[in-house]
């Protein structure tokens, strides 16, 4: 289990589900961590993931630009590199266009866009102050969401930040692909991340079982694997990609 | 390990003449260093043999197999090869493709018989062994395809056959996952970009009358992520990725192995 040994990765939003799952699985695979999140607490309940790994942890505010420059510099401290970026931290309005409000949309945009832009910014321009090793001067994985592509029900500002997290990630591939720069998305379906109330009302939770070709829904660890896979060196040729992990729902 | 006692069927395992790793073969190295047990599948028994020996010298498990692809029987003898040596078939790797060697060529100069000959090799073959593996794999209520596509899909191709061949095995892979996946059969397909195999690089040496270096120069340029081609390596560890129980929820997708050709601009 080390297939991110010697590498040094920043993962957001990494206090809970998803992002939680990111940092246990890279942990067991040998890279060096720092958590950020708002908070420490655990949406799905739990120790504080940082304890569990015992690894630092920086709460912050990924659409705050001091928060995100000071995050990427205390990454690379213990190795002097940042290797891998996984930009997971993400809100949502649960709310239809109509009933949006102007201060719910700039919301989402500021951490679901904004702090992607930002942290995006700061690791690649780290990065590109680093040498290339094993093929790579650094990477970023970027979480999507299926939403984006297919509509998101009654979540309109969530639907419109995730499909520019796609075009973010397709931008800083094509842009940086030159300097060995490597920039991937993973787009989850219905992911059973632990969290209670609107994410598994019954008519979601139906609808998300009708609509995925596989018997079961995802975990929080599907979408780790698929990162694990693109931050590390067996996938040194694929950038630019959006990488669904959706038991099949966009190919139904 | 991560393919540890599974069973693959690795079609196309040989490899073209030339210099270098092909995508079949890079494939059955990686899948037999990770565990699993593969039949190595080729018309060409020789080729499929030195893969088959290359993995014996890291003490791995496989067994070369004949088989001409375009026959629906041979394809059937394949699966029943592997399914008689080892009780089960996990993993179908379909990786057998032509394009210039199989007589492709722009539309006016296209022939019935090389189109035919490119659709068989091509398409019928991923299809037909699909058929005969999936009955298996529902019975064992488990197993993973992968079909090899390219990237001509996507971005610009002159040759008739291997851009409409390549194109419809994207679509087939969705269909044979969504129509699959009740049985816990997963199906994916990987479009690989510019590559530095023997395939590809040596076969247009030879057709155009090229060195190799220079064939190698031209596509290199035209690789956005590091002005560089890929390897059989490449596509070899997006296949163990999707093989391996760590994909165990992606089916139906299509992932380039492509150095970003597909968010490649002008």
């Amino acid at each position: 289990m080390n297939r991110l040994a010697g590498k040094t990765a920043l993962i957001t939003g990494a206090s809970s589900g998803i992002g939680r799952a990111i940092a246990k699985k890279f942990q067991a695979e040998g890279a060096t961590l720092l958590l950020m999140d708002i908070t420490e607490a655990v949406v799905e309940g739990g120790e504080p993931t940082h304890r569990i790994l015992n690894v630092p942890f920086f709460q912050g505010d990924v659409s705050k630009e001091a928060d995100v420059e000071e995050a990427v510099r205390q990454a690379a401290l213990p190795t002097g590199r940042l290797d891998i970026v996984v930009n997971d931290a993400a809100i949502r309005s649960a709310k239809k266009l109509t009933d949006t409000s102007l201060e719910e949309w700039n919301r989402v945009m500021e951490v679901n866009v904004t702090g992607v832009f930002l942290m995006c910014r700061a690791a690649v321009r780290r990065m590109l102050t680093q040498e290339i090793r094993n093929e790579a001067r650094g990477r970023i994985v970027n979480i999507s969401s299926q939403h984006g592509m297919i509509s998101s029900p009654e979540d309109f500002s969530y639907g419109v930040s995730k499909s520019a997290v796609v075009y973010i990630t397709r931008q800083i591939a094509s842009d940086y692909g030159r300097d060995s720069i490597i920039c991937n998305a993973v787009a989850p379906g219905k992911i059973l991340t632990g969290k209670t109330g609107r994410a598994i009302e019954p008519r979601f939770i139906d609808y998300s079982h009708a609509r995925t070709p596989l018997p079961r829904l995802g975990r929080s660890e599907d979408v780790a694997s698929a990162a694990l896979f693109l931050a590390s060196d067996e996938a040194t040729f694929i950038t630019g990609e959006n990488l669904m992990v959706d038991g099949g729902w966009m190919a139904n | 390990m991560r393919l540890k006692d599974r069973v693959a069927i690795v079609v196309g395992a040989g490899q073209s003449p030339g210099e270098g790793m092909g995508n079949g073969r890079a494939t059955a190295l990686t899948f037999a260093r990770e565990g699993a047990k593969v039949l190595c599948v080729d018309h060409n028994l020789e080729s499929a043999k030195e893969t088959v020996e290359m993995i014996g010298v890291n003490q791995g498990t496989a067994v070369a197999f004949k088989a001409d692809v375009t026959r629906g029987d041979d394809l059937k003898a394949m699966v029943d090869e592997a399914h008689a040596r080892w009780g089960r078939v996990d993993i179908l790797h379909n990786n057998v493709g032509v394009s210039l060697s199989g007589g492709d060529a722009e539309l006016l100069d296209i022939t019935e018989e090389a189109f035919d000959r490119c659709t068989a090799i091509n398409l019928k073959s991923c299809i037909f062994a699909a058929k005969h593996v999936i009955p298996i794999m529902r019975e064992q209520q488990s197993g993973v395809i992968i079909n090899i596509s390219s990237m001509a899909v996507i971005t610009t191709y002159p040759y008739v056959a291997y851009k409409a061949t390549k194109a419809a095995m994207v679509s087939f892979t969705e269909q044979l996952a969504y129509q699959n996946a009740q049985y816990g059969i997963r199906a994916n397909v990987i479009l690989p970009g510019l590559m530095n195999t023997p395939m590809a690089v040596d076969t247009r040496a030879r057709t155009f009358k090229k060195s190799r270096a220079e064939v190698e120069a031209e596509r290199d340029s035209k690789v956005p992520l590091r002005k560089k081609m890929g390897t059989g390596w490449d596509v070899a560890n997006a296949a163990l990725f999707l093989a391996s129980d760590e994909a165990s929820f992606i089916t139906g997708v299509t992932l380039p192995v492509d150095g970003g050709a597909s968010v490649r601009r002008g």
